[in-house]
């Protein structure tokens, strides 16, 4: 029980509240209502999800859509400039310690650019049911399936091997359906790989995410039928580093999609290990 | 020294030595129910299908993933070209700001444990099974300074006779 109680404790204290800007949820949307007809320069998301929850919290995923070369331009210059500014005190603090300066590429930076990840709000659905059916109104691009969390921030990182898809502008991709749980022991969500020992949830929380892609017996909102939808087209991505989630796992293997080779992700669909 | 593990993780493969030369603490399987009951917390990594040179490498990148940041905010920007070769300093802490005070009593204990998840997963996945060592001995494996010495002695033992011992599972 002290386990649990420091692992609800410590997480709610990395819950960065207040850092997301209400203007900037990284240029999503979640329809509630169904749209009368698709902008031609939107891109849309249409996904199930389970709704797990941990205490009162729901659990929720995280998606990352790959910056741009202009975004990734901005976002240097600026970690460039903090870093100049910051470099007296960092200079000043690592002599004190005895240590060596830190270089750009340690430097810890707060960005407040445009966001590119997300957390899905499961409350914030087109339908609900035991799945609840959300559609995204998403910046065009390639979006990754980058974890999970209980509000905002990062819990878990899917470092170990996961998928992206494309979202093209005008149309809606849809994606199948989404499930996450904590998976330290026995989840009731189907399709996670779970059970992976009750101890892991001493200090820290593990959740698992699993992913089905839809098909041709996917069930459509009837509200959404008339407009353009097409099954997502996946990738499988490489394992990442990402020190700022406190635990890391991968999505479920996918039928057909995405397997493991001593735990490397492999693309099955042509049998080579993704790096 | 984490942060650097991670760097490396990238880099070739260093010419290894042969793993008779590297010496490890004893392990043999302990009669102390305490040992037991704890190596869920106290254990080492063992694989009967890996060679030296193998459980190196998967211990090299393993351990890549114990730097910690601040938390990741999202919504956010994350740089996702650099989340392969991302370094981190000293920070905060896992828990952020707020978490520091508390963090701060409990925090050799508590980042023990997430290390400890992240090996165990990214180890479980490929392949390796856990065996219960005393906290002595869990230390002699963990606590050298010499990365490279750390993952040496923990292979060996990963690629070693598999022991006559259960298996640690909660």
């Amino acid at each position: 029980m002290r386990g649990i109680a420091l692992a609800a404790l410590l997480t709610a204290a990395a819950l960065p509240g207040g850092v997301a800007s209400a203007r900037d949820n990284a240029g999503v949307v979640a329809l509630e209502v169904a749209p009368a007809a698709l902008k031609p320069d939107a891109a849309y998301i249409l996904m199930r999800t389970s709704t797990a929850k941990s205490g009162l919290f729901a659990i929720q995923h995280v998606f990352l859509r790959v910056p741009s070369a202009q975004e990734l331009e901005a976002y240097r210059i600026a970690k460039k400039q903090a870093y100049d500014a910051a470099l007296p005190k960092l200079t000043e603090k690592a002599q004190a310690k005895g240590k060596p300066v830190p270089t750009i590429e340690e430097f810890e930076f707060d960005y407040a650019g445009k966001a590119n990840a997300f957390v899905v709000q499961n409350k914030r659905f087109l339908e609900d049911g035991e799945m609840r059916t959300l559609l995204l109104e998403v910046p065009p691009g390639k979006y990754i399936v980058y974890g999970s969390t209980l509000s905002q921030g990062l819990v878990s990182c899917n470092c170990l091997g996961t998928v992206s898809f494309e979202v093209r502008a005008g149309v809606i991709s849809d994606i199948g359906s989404l499930y996450v749980d904590k998976v330290h022991k026995p989840s009731p969500v189907p399709h996670l790989e779970d059970n992976l020992g009750e101890q892991m949830f001493q200090y820290s929380f593990i959740f698992g995410q699993a992913l089905v892609p839809a098909d041709s017996n996917t069930p459509v909102p009837a509200a959404l039928r008339g407009l353009a939808i097409t099954p997502a087209d996946f990738e499988v991505v490489g394992q990442y580093h990402e020190p700022g989630a406190s635990s890391i796992n991968r999505l479920a293997p996918i039928p057909g999609l995405l397997g493991y080779t001593h735990g490397r992700p492999v693309d099955l669909r042509t049998g080579q290990v993704v790096r | 020294m984490l942060a650097a593990a991670q760097a490396n993780a990238q880099e070739a493969a260093p010419a290894l030595p042969d793993p008779a030369t590297v010496e490890v603490p004893d392990v043999t399987p302990s009669a102390d129910p305490k040992v037991r009951e704890e190596g869920y917390k106290f254990y080492y990594f063992h694989s009967p299908d890996v060679s030296f040179a193998e459980a190196y490498q998967d211990l090299k990148e393993c351990r890549a993933y114990l730097p910690m940041s601040g938390p990741v905010k999202v919504p956010g920007f994350i740089p996702w070209d650099e989340t392969q070769r991302r370094r981190t300093i000293e920070s905060p802490g896992m828990f952020g700001l707020v978490g520091y005070a508390i963090g701060a009593l409990i925090q050799p204990k508590v980042e023990r444990g997430v290390r400890s998840n992240k090996m165990r997963r990214c180890m479980g996945t490929r392949g390796y099974v856990r065996y219960a060592i005393p906290e002595a001995t869990w230390e002699k494996l963990n606590d050298d300074k010499d990365e490279g010495a750390l993952i040496l002695k923990q292979a060996k033992l990963a690629s070693g006779p598999a022991p006559r011992d259960e298996v640690v599972t909660k």
